[in-house]
């Protein structure tokens, strides 16, 4: 059996064109690649390799070609000479495909290394947009948070705020030196100070008692806190306020006492009241026990007195026993007399009610009085209000009232002499006419001044006074629905400072239908 | 041979995916059975005797004589090469193609 070379023939004529055709087509779409994606190694690299297949493919595709050509037509020879040359190129073009092939192998290396980094930066890059996506969102909650914090906060701080400015009561912050810091309107007020004049403040200069600063202070820093701490603080003008305070000491980060904040409440009047009512139910006790007291001495002090005047008729004016008794009933009518004293502080003595004017008593009182006063050189000075309102009450009481409230004036200022001060005013507002009886003696001690109405509390010396006249004068006045106070030391004429002396104030109700119709006729005090 | 070898082997090792490569790894194992059969064709060309092929009726009529040896049949196949080279180059420019469309898509 033979074999027949026309389909070789054929199928190289056929192929040859073919791989032309192909190898072309292959180099068109390489060239696309790399035109697309010239940073891509690997179109790089098959552009090269179809490039050299395509020269290789004509090359042989051609020489093929011509090699049947001369075969067909019979010239051998001539194919002979050219095939060695058409062979040789043919070889030197598949080398070079070849090399471009090995060539990829350090090509594919790098372009691997470099794929390697840009998927490395890709994923990094891929993280840092996740983590950056992470983070616009925590920093988008951050913000929400922010906000929220911010819009509380300003709430709180509006609130404190308002709770700082618009108490009443005193609301300070202090340094651990105690200097105070900050101090809202109200605390200012209450002392006294100007809202631009307070760099002054210190709890040094606000205690008055010393002592009552060191326990205050000892315990702040023991206890962290002070609660319902009763102290008496000094105002500007000298005066003096209570207060009840309650206070948190401040640490700093270090743990270290860094100051305190405050609230004091002033309770003065809080306190007067309370000291007066003390003294009211002490009066009231004490009066009711006079009272009895005088009931029953006032009976065997009658028969004593009665019997001894019965005694006298027995014995002549010049014996000793008639001396006696006349000593006897002498000494037992001072007796009825602090007895009858007794019943008008406990108010059972009898009362005769009228149309009283003030300023009449006040001038009649002073009239009596006015000779003795310049004995020991006291200069009377009249502040009478005109047209001062009639009150109700019982005259000749209220007349033993101001002569012993001067008495004890002239008392205080026997030594040395001084100003007798009596001033009448009227308060519409209140609707109480005022008398006041202020000397410019020796004042009264403080430890003192509550005791004054007390029954049988004297400072005078023995024989001088039974300590009756205030603590009556106490029981009429309170008998006429007034109140009696003792100012001492007393305000100044400037009414700022203090100037020693003492000032009685007895205040007294106008009857309703008396009251004056033009109001603010009197200046109120 | 030894490049194209690597070329296919390299292309399989580096795990690169898609319908082109594979095509590409076709084009690398008929390529290299073309680089084979050439060169088993061109030591059979050497080896064939004067008698073994007869043109005497034309190069067109030509044919290999009887009997037919290993040798006359490798030469024989040898002539017949673009039955590989041909499909060889199809699939490169199928790879090629495929390569291009691929890149039009990740484009978009």
């Amino acid at each position: 059996m033979e074999l027949y070379m026309l389909p070789s023939v054929v199928t190289d004529i056929v192929g040859s064109q073919l791989m032309i055709i192909l190898s072309f087509l292959s180099l068109r779409y390489t060239f696309l690649l790399t035109r697309r994606e010239p940073e891509n190694f690997l179109w790089g690299f098959l552009h090269y390799f179809c490039m050299t297949l395509v020269v290789f493919s004509i090359s042989r595709a051609v020489g093929h070609m011509v090699k049947q050509a001369l075969l067909i037509s019979d010239q051998r020879e001539v194919w002979t000479m050219l095939s060695p040359y058409s062979g040789g190129l043919n070889t030197l073009l598949m080398i070079s495909v070849s090399a471009v092939t090995i060539y990829y192998h350090k090509g594919v290396e790098g372009y691997r290394a470099i794929q390697e980094k840009a998927e490395s930066l890709k994923r990094a890059n891929s993280s840092l947009e996740e983590a950056s996506a992470t983070m616009g969102e925590m920093n988008l909650q951050l913000e929400e948070m922010v906000e929220k914090r911010t819009y509380d906060l300003t709430l709180s701080e509006e609130k404190f705020r308002n709770f700082f400015h618009n108490s009443k009561d005193m609301v300070f912050f202090c340094d651990a030196e105690g200097c105070v810091i900050d101090m809202n309107e109200a605390g200012l007020e209450i002392l006294d100070y100007s809202a631009k004049d307070n760099s002054r403040l210190s709890l040094d200069r606000l205690f008055v008692d010393k002592g009552s600063l060191e326990t205050f202070n000892t315990t702040l820093r023991t206890k962290s806190f002070v609660e319902d701490f009763e102290a008496e603080f000094l105002r500007e003008d000298g005066t003096v306020i209570y207060v009840l305070l309650s206070a948190t000491a401040l640490y700093d980060d270090q743990k270290s006492f860094n100051g305190c904040e405050g609230i004091a409440k002033d309770f003065t009047r809080l306190k007067n009241m309370t000291t007066q009512m003390i003294s009211t139910e002490k009066m009231a006790s004490v009066g009711q026990m006079a009272a009895g007291v005088a009931h029953e001495i006032n009976t065997p002090l009658g028969i004593i007195l009665g019997y001894s005047q019965l005694m006298k008729d027995d014995f002549t004016e010049d014996s000793e026993e008639y001396e006696n008794l006349v000593v006897v009933e002498r000494q037992s009518q001072a007796c009825r007399k602090i007895v009858a004293d007794l019943l008008k502080f406990s108010r059972q003595s009898g009362s005769s009610p009228g149309k009283v004017k003030i300023n009449e008593i006040l001038t009649d009182v002073l009239a009596i009085t006015e000779h003795n006063l310049h004995l020991d050189h006291i200069e009377i000075e009249q502040c009478l209000a005109d047209d001062l309102p009639v009150i109700n009450g019982d005259e000749e009481k209220l007349r033993q009232v101001f002569v012993n409230l001067i008495n004890n004036g002239q008392h205080a200022m026997e030594d040395e002499g001084g100003v007798l001060t009596v001033r009448t005013t009227y308060s519409i507002k209140d609707n109480m006419v005022t008398a006041s009886v202020v000397d410019t003696g020796t004042g009264i001690d403080q430890e003192i001044i509550t005791r004054v109405f007390d029954p049988f509390f004297t400072t005078k010396s023995v024989g001088k006074g039974t300590g009756l006249g205030l603590s009556v004068s106490y029981g009429i006045i309170e008998d006429h629905k007034g109140t009696i106070s003792i100012e001492s030391p007393v305000a100044d004429r400037t009414g700022k400072g203090l100037q020693p002396g003492t000032a009685m104030h007895i205040k007294l109700p106008v009857p309703v239908a008396d009251k004056p119709e033009i109001e603010e006729i009197y200046p109120d005090n | 041979m030894a490049a194209l070898g690597y070329l296919y082997w390299d292309t399989k090792r580096s795990a690169f995916s898609g319908r082109g490569w594979s095509y590409l790894r076709v084009f690398c194992v008929l390529t290299i059975l073309w680089n084979l059969l050439a060169l088993f064709g061109h030591a059979a060309t050497q080896n064939l005797l004067p008698g073994d092929i007869s043109v005497a009726d034309g190069y067109l009529q030509g044919t290999v004589n009887a009997p037919l040896t290993f040798v006359k049949i490798v030469y024989y196949t040898a002539k017949l090469d673009h039955l590989l080279t041909v499909p060889g180059m199809f699939f490169l420019f199928l790879s090629l193609r495929s390569f291009y469309n691929r890149s039009l898509k990740e484009g978009e």
